[in-house]
């Protein structure tokens, strides 16, 4: 049941757009540089790690049990620690941790269905399938967030306004400050700048070949 | 492949579809419709422009879902635990080398830097020649009268697979196909069943790795 204990948390954590990308950048930063406040306030940022990891546990009909799904989350943590230098702030810490938990959920159930030892407790439920969607969302999101990253910040998060705050343009219009019809021009703005780099990536992976 | 290069195609034609999106807010209204019949290249340019949207959609969609407070389960916080975690992770750091990516490190720091984060255990992006916005046209059900017994679209045969999923108008998650190879997907009675009057479908199809190709909706609506 500890996992469930690091589920918990303030609406600070629920990824808002309105999170402060400078704050995003500055704590990161801190952290690499070891400091002890900066840590702590990081570890509470990894409380929507547990969450995203123990909400897709169970929505795959809750194959891990909570000391799995506690190894998982260590995982997942010393994988984020690994690559957070090369965190760049225009994700948002909370995007860009996404896809490192849903991989590493992903290799961890995989694991386990390779040993022939899935346990879903819903018997109507198919694992391969629910496997294979789980990496197909892993790999997905691992592209989106790259790409994501590599958008200006403003655009960035015009993005995450749309579709994690669900955000309508005259919201959007308000929380930046222009009029709906500007909002809707940037966010179409951004969408194309996001096919620009999505599509370049497809490119250099051909080219690569 | 060299016909879905930018080079290949106007750049003209390019900047100004790009315009036409922002400004028609990505509606396949008649000037947007007259450009695409006209230019094969913008076709496809537009087929990618809606991919990202959708692929932006769907997976912060999902982070959403995934992050929404629920009610059970939500006990005392767990920073101390957290921290120690974090701390195991700074000490096994210290005591071992980084593992980088052999393709990112032969790729060179510039690179690394353009392309963001990736790590060691995802499949090698090298084994893979994924075609962004191959078209994908979805044909039937498009009306709220059409039967929902099969669910028909049209693609390239590339040797990947698609993913047919349904959700309601709010976008919640109703139906997912397994791995088809080809269309139609034909749900089960029971799962027929529960497709609403109204409900928006999508087809995600993949390479023969299992990357992310392209994917297409289609909103039966009001
Ligand atoms: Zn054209």
């Amino acid at each position: 049941m500890r996992l469930r204990d690091a589920v918990a948390g303030p609406k600070r954590e629920t990824g808002s757009a309105d999170a402060n990308l400078a704050d995003d950048a500055a704590l990161v930063s801190a952290v690499l540089k070891g400091e002890a406040r900066a840590r702590l306030e990081f570890a509470a940022r990894l409380r929507v790690v547990a969450r995203v990891l123990d909400a897709r546990n169970r929505r795959l009909g809750a194959p891990l049990r909570d000391h799995e799904l506690e190894d998982v989350l260590q995982d997942t943590v010393t994988k984020i620690w690994e690559h957070l230098p090369r965190f760049r702030g225009h994700a948002a810490l909370d995007t860009w941790m996404y896809p490192i938990a849903v991989r590493t959920l992903s290799n961890a159930l995989r694991e386990r269905r390779n040993r022939g030892a899935w346990l879903p407790r819903d018997r109507d439920v198919d694992p391969d399938q629910l496997l294979a969607a789980e990496e197909d969302l892993a790999a997905e999101s691992e592209s989106l967030t790259q790409a994501l990253d590599e958008l200006t910040p403003e655009r960035a998060r015009v993005v995450r306004m749309r579709h994690l705050d669900e955000a309508s343009f005259d919201e959007i219009g308000v929380r930046l400050g222009v009029p709906p019809g500007t909002a809707k021009t940037w966010y179409y703005r951004a969408i194309s700048a996001l096919r620009e780099r999505l599509a370049r990536r497809s490119d250099r992976r051909g080219e690569a070949l | 492949m060299n016909s879905r290069r930018p080079s290949a195609h106007d750049a003209a034609h390019e900047s100004a579809l790009e315009e036409l999106w922002a400004s028609e807010g990505g509606a396949r209204t008649p000037a947007v419709a007259q450009r695409l019949s006209a230019c094969a290249r913008c076709a496809e340019l537009w087929d990618q422009l809606q991919a990202a949207e959708a692929s932006a959609a769907r997976v912060l969609g999902e982070l959403r879902h995934d992050m929404a407070p629920r009610s059970s389960g939500e006990g005392a916080p767990g920073e101390a635990r957290l921290d120690a975690m974090l701390q195991r992770a700074m000490a096994g750091q210290k005591s071992r080398p980084r593992v980088w990516p052999r393709w990112l490190a032969a790729a060179g720091i510039a690179l690394a830097v353009g392309l963001g984060l990736r790590w060691a255990r995802e499949p090698d992006p090298l084994g893979s020649d994924p075609e962004l916005g191959a078209t994908l046209r979805l044909l039937a059900p498009a009306e709220a009268t059409d039967a929902r017994d099969r669910f028909r679209f049209e693609a390239p045969d590339d040797g990947g697979w698609f993913v047919v999923e349904v959700f309601d108008t709010q976008g919640a998650p109703l139906l997912r196909s397994g791995r088809l190879a080809a269309s139609p997907w034909s749900p089960q009675p029971a799962e027929i069943a529960r497709i609403p009057q109204h409900f928006r479908w999508q087809v995600t199809a993949y390479d023969a790795s299992g990357n992310f190709e392209s994917r297409a909706e289609l909103r039966v609506e009001p």
